[in-house]
């Protein structure tokens, strides 16, 4: 069967006059992008999935404020990333930060080949040296490498100074090669 | 070892594209010349391409966790809320009927007392009277 593709903004039209399908298909269509976002961000775990569950139940609170001046997907992350900012606010404030390591998050495949697991093995490397950047560079880092979007988008998003992107970039990947190559020596 | 740590930088902005065409230069043929930039290079390329290709996703079945969530949104919870959501629903058109009969009456009457309101101000009390007992006289001889 063929299968139709709506755009956002019809999605977002019916979902205002209370169609839930429409509702729906945004959040399948928007999950991974949030969720790269989100656990970019705070790292995989309860308090991501929460504040991914955050994202959109604000967005459907006011989809009437949503005027598409930016694109959807744009508008999304940008309250993905003040979400997970005010998430990471909060633990430091209840003094709860842990970070989750994703060392021990991830069960192991035994039927994974040496590559996969080399490769697994970095990319557990690369996370839990994001989660421990502060969280101003981690934001940028975030949305310029792990979502993608420009240094000037980026800079949009944050509020922020393209200059100042530039900087947090080049210190956080700086700071992220450091700490991966600590783990490494040990 | 100021130099190193000067093309380090050159190196880290390099990657998005912020160098002037001397730095470019500058780094280009430093890279020609020393192995380990050209491995710290490479190191930082794997860094980025590893943030960009990894997978995020959050718990199965997570579309239909929100749309839970939004469905309880939407429902009164308690009793409390559903009378809270019950007023809400009648107490705004309520309102605008009661806003809308009193500016009838005042356009109609002139008047915004209580008498024209409830129309009470069109009858005299002797009118009142005589209407009540023909209505009784009418409905005995009847």
């Amino acid at each position: 069967m063929k299968q139709q593709i709506v755009s956002d903004d019809v999605l977002v039209q019916d979902a205002r006059q209370g169609d839930k399908d429409a509702f729906k298909k945004i959040v399948i269509k928007y999950e991974s992008q949030v969720a790269a976002t989100v656990i970019g961000m705070l790292g995989p775990g309860p308090v991501a999935e929460e504040v991914g569950q955050d994202v959109f139940i604000r967005f459907y609170k006011s989809l009437g404020q949503f005027q598409g001046r930016s694109s959807l997907g744009t508008y999304l992350t940008r309250i993905a990333i003040n979400l997970s900012l005010n998430a990471i606010k909060k633990q430091k404030r209840s003094q709860k930060l842990r970070f989750s390591n994703p060392f021990e998050s991830q069960p192991q495949d035994p039927s994974d080949g040496k590559e996969q697991e080399r490769r697994r093995d970095i990319n557990e490397l690369v996370q839990f040296a994001l989660q421990q950047l502060r969280p101003e560079f981690r934001s940028v880092v975030v949305l310029r490498l792990v979502d993608g979007y420009s240094t000037e988008e980026t800079a949009k998003m944050l509020n922020i100074p393209v200059g100042t992107v530039l900087s947090r970039l080049a210190r956080g990947q700086k700071k992220m090669r450091e700490l991966i190559k600590q783990v490494e020596s040990l | 070892m100021k130099e190193e740590q000067e093309l380090y930088e050159l190196l880290l902005n390099s990657l998005d594209g912020s160098l002037s065409p001397e730095e470019a230069e500058r780094l280009k043929s430093a890279l020609a010349k020393s192995d380990s930039l050209r491995a710290e290079r490479d190191e930082l390329m794997r860094l980025r391409n590893t943030l960009k290709d990894t997978s995020y996703q959050f718990k199965p079945f997570f579309p239909a966790r929100v749309m839970n969530e939004i469905e309880q949104l939407d429902t009164p919870s308690s009793l409390a809320d559903y009378w809270l959501w019950a007023f809400r629903r009648v107490a705004l058109p309520g309102l605008a009927i009661l806003i809308f009969l009193i500016l009838f009456t005042w356009l109609k009457d002139g008047s915004m007392s209580w008498d024209a309101l409830t129309g009470v101000s069109s009858f005299e009390q002797e009118e009142l009277l005589t209407e009540y007992f023909s209505s009784s006289i009418d409905y005995l001889t009847d």
